[in-house]
């Protein structure tokens, strides 16, 4: 019961394949368990900045 | 009864505080250590630690008003904490020597990242583990050791052009044109009377003959001189129609008017609906903070448009294919009218905006005259060179006739193509430059000069409209058709920045024999250059580098979410199922990298034992330029001083602006604490410059040297949810 899986996260949830070895990440976050590593390509966005009070929130 | 509840609160320095309630015992312990591997996490406590850290001491606590009941806070020091010995528990007695201890549950206080304690910062919002983690000021310790700011989160998608606007008008109204125009007598019949009855003689005018829904319209063949007025109608005609059928929607439709309703509410408080900033503003004002701007005044928005048009197409179809004939011919005669009536509007606008400028510049010399005047007064005289300059100087009531015989134009001399833009260029690390006014005739020119005029010239800033510089130029026998300079020296040049664009306004003013004052304004754009200008990027390299050790590349992560259940509560799950949409932007101002707040659209509710988060969040980062070109110092050449400088003046939203959009589910028990953490990797791209490379006699450049380097983009994002082992 304690072994259960608690995650559906997928390694192919990225739009990319992922480069990066989950394994060797876990490795930094003792005490944790990486589920996945999700890689997505970046795309070009128009942002504005939004309105001061916004900003100031 | 005897207890030892724990709630952990914020770091403040080197420790973290909590407070503690052990109820009716006496005295109590604080262990540092580690939870024992594969223990089960128990909500009400009674787990025990193993490989305690630090030396526990029982200690009196504080007496307190109630004494079943006591409550009090303290502090535990950071440095007790690393890798080995994450997690705090509380333990309470009945007496000093330990006897019928009550142990609190166990709570993990170091995420637990590769360098161990150097993430408490994360906790340094006040906020304890169970809820969303957002680091105002957080410092990094990590071995790169650069700070990171905290940035508010104040994007939003721009919002579409009027022109698209139009576009999506003309491509709605072609896609159901036939099936609109066949029904369109009969439910304006219903929607607006008064409309209907002046429909035969609106479609007269446009050329086609309606009369009731029979006969088929003609072709339209109005001479030209009849265009005005055929599209001025027709303008007047949609804008009716479209009112009619606004209000028409209003009443038949509640639906739609509650969902634009619920739109406009949403967009009040927060683009994203955020619950807690809902909250936050309950009982103000509103206030007004649209996530997609108004496209178009009036009645028209986007949901409201789609809402429209699909309560009234069923009717629409079936009747008055005469209209439908006319509109057919015409859709773009009345959209460019509108596109035009609109541009008149907005010439309109800048006029005035001009005329209250030229208001003000000459209030503004006229106080400043006065000012050096009173100070000369005072000190006993030289006050008399003055008093010309004052008499020159006009009030808002008598300010300059403008001429409208002649032009003032700039010398717009060599442009030079800078990412795409052609500029005037002047070289701003030389002597000084001159501008060039030429007052040109309209018509015949006179060939006697103008003997005495004033040109102000001002300089302002095109991205804020700040004004940078003002400076007048008094000249004696101004010819039409010469060229007249005017000298900014160093001085002067050092108060403008080089490589941003730089908006001139100058104003010329003459008197004339009857003692009128006439005036013409002409406008230019230059860019300062100071060595390399950015040029654009070019091709993109093969190298990718990704940033993926959580302690040297720290400064490029972000913990985007974290989470576990409610202490205290019912529940023994929580799960976070969202859709991400992470933001990168590179900006050269900062030196520093920025980390944005998190927001997600809802707050977490609980269904049956599960605490869920569900809906959009929205997150990212700023990149600096600087902490770009530090990551390539590792890996390559680093940018030449003045290239970093150059970049960090460019705008690069346009390049740069970036997101990636993915779903992010993570499920745990009760006890385990969940976490989400983002980092990009890079991609070497060619970035090109521009140098000043030979200039003429009035310090403009005439020629530009092109140079390549290599600098890192933003590529991809990685996301890495974990949850923490039981």
């Amino acid at each position: 019961m304690t072994n259960e899986t608690h995650s559906a996260i997928t390694e192919t949830d990225g739009d990319v394949q992922s480069p990066l070895d989950r394994q060797a990440l876990a490795q930094h976050f003792l005490g944790y368990d990486v589920e996945a590593v999700i890689t997505v390509a970046l795309s070009p966005v128009t942002i504005a900045d939004a309105p001061g009070e916004e900003a100031r929130e | 009864m005897a207890l030892a509840t724990l709630t952990l609160g914020a770091v403040t320095g080197d420790a973290v505080e909590a407070e503690a309630n052990i109820g009716s015992n006496q005295y109590y312990t604080v262990l540092v250590g580690r939870r024992e591997e594969g223990a089960r996490g128990s909500r009400w406590g009674a787990d025990e630690m193993v490989e305690i850290s630090n030396r526990p001491e029982i200690i009196a606590a504080p007496r307190g008003i109630n004494p079943l009941s006591k409550q009090f806070r303290f502090t535990v020091p950071l440095a007790l904490f690393d890798r080995d010995h994450p997690d705090l528990q509380l333990v309470s007695f009945t007496d000093r020597e330990g006897n019928n201890p009550a142990r609190s549950r166990i709570f993990k206080v170091a995420p637990m990242l590769g360098t161990g304690r150097s993430d408490m910062s994360d906790y340094a919002n006040g906020l304890p583990p169970s809820t969303l983690s957002v680091v105002p000021d957080s410092i990094d310790l990590a071995r790169h050791n650069a700070p990171v700011r905290h940035v508010s989160l104040s994007f939003q998608e721009a919002a579409i052009s009027r022109a698209q606007f139009l576009d999506g008008i003309l491509q709605a109204i072609t896609a159901a044109a036939p099936q609109l125009l066949n029904s369109l007598p009969g439910l304006l019949s219903e929607i607006a009377p008064d409309l209907v009855a002046s429909l035969p003689q609106l479609l007269n005018s446009v050329g086609g003959v309606v009369n009731g829904a029979a006969r088929p319209a003609a072709p339209a063949a109005a001479p030209p001189a009849a265009n005005a007025v055929d599209n001025q109608v027709l303008v007047t005609l949609m804008r009716e129609l479209i009112t009619a059928l606004a209000v028409h929607n209003r009443a038949a439709a509640p639906d739609a008017v509650s969902e634009t309703a619920t739109l406009r509410r949403r967009g009040d408080s927060h683009p994203l609906g955020h619950a807690r900033s809902l909250g936050r503003y309950a009982g103000q004002p509103t206030r007004r903070v649209p996530y997609a701007r108004p496209m178009d005044a009036g009645i028209i928005s986007g949901p409201l448009l789609a809402s429209l048009l699909g309560a009234v197409a069923g009717p629409l179809m079936q009747q008055a294919p005469q209209l439908l004939g006319v509109l057919a011919d015409k859709p773009l005669d009345f959209l460019s009218t509108i596109i035009r009536a609109e541009a008149a509007n907005d010439l309109q606008r800048d006029a005035n905006q001009q005329a209250l400028m030229r208001d003000i510049l000459s209030e503004t010399n006229r106080s400043m005259l006065l000012e050096q005047l009173i100070e000369k007064l005072g000190q006993g005289g030289g006050a008399a060179a003055l008093l010309p300059l004052l008499a020159g100087t006009q009030s808002v009531g008598s300010r300059p006739q403008e001429a409208t015989l002649v032009t003032l134009q700039f010398e717009a001399g060599r442009m030079i193509d800078i990412g795409g833009k052609l500029k005037s260029v002047y070289a701003k690390d030389g002597d000084g430059i001159d501008l060039r006014v030429t007052l040109q005739p309209k018509g015949k020119a006179s060939e006697a000069p103008l003997p005495r005029a004033v040109v102000d010239l001002s300089i302002t800033d095109p991205a804020t409209g700040k004004q940078l510089l003002t400076k007048s130029f008094r000249l004696r026998d101004v010819y039409a058709g010469q060229a007249v300079p005017l000298h900014l020296d160093e001085v002067d040049l050092a108060k403008l920045p080089a490589q941003a664009d730089l908006q001139l306004g100058a104003t010329l003013r003459w008197p004339t024999s009857n003692g009128k004052t006439f005036g013409v304004r002409g406008h230019h754009a230059i860019c300062l250059a100071e060595g390399p200008v950015f040029a654009g990027f070019g091709r993109s390299r093969d190298k990718v580098i990704h940033l993926a050790h959580p302690g040297d590349d720290r400064p490029f992560w972000n913990k985007i979410w974290e989470g576990t259940t409610t202490s205290g509560s019912d529940q023994t799950r929580w799960e976070i199922d969202v859709t991400c949409r992470y933001y990168l932007r590179v900006v050269g101002q900062e030196v520093s990298n920025g980390r944005m707040e998190t927001r997600i659209a809802s707050e977490p509710v609980v269904k049956g034992s599960t605490r869920e988060t569900t809906g959009k969040m929205r997150a990212g980062m700023e990149l600096s330029v600087e902490m770009l070109n530090r990551v390539l110092s590792d890996n390559d050449t680093p940018l030449p001083a003045a290239a970093l400088a150059a970049l960090k003046q460019a705008d690069l939203r346009a390049d740069l602006d970036r997101e990636a959009t993915t779903r992010l589910r993570l499920r745990g028990k009760d006890g385990q604490l969940g976490a989400v953490w983002a980092f990009p990797s890079l991609m070497l791209r060619d970035v090109h410059f521009l140098e000043p490379g030979a200039q003429d006699a009035f310090g403009q450049v005439t020629e530009m040297r092109r140079t390549t380097h290599a600098f890192l983009v933003p590529d991809r994002i990685h996301f890495l949810p974990m949850r923490s082992k039981r």
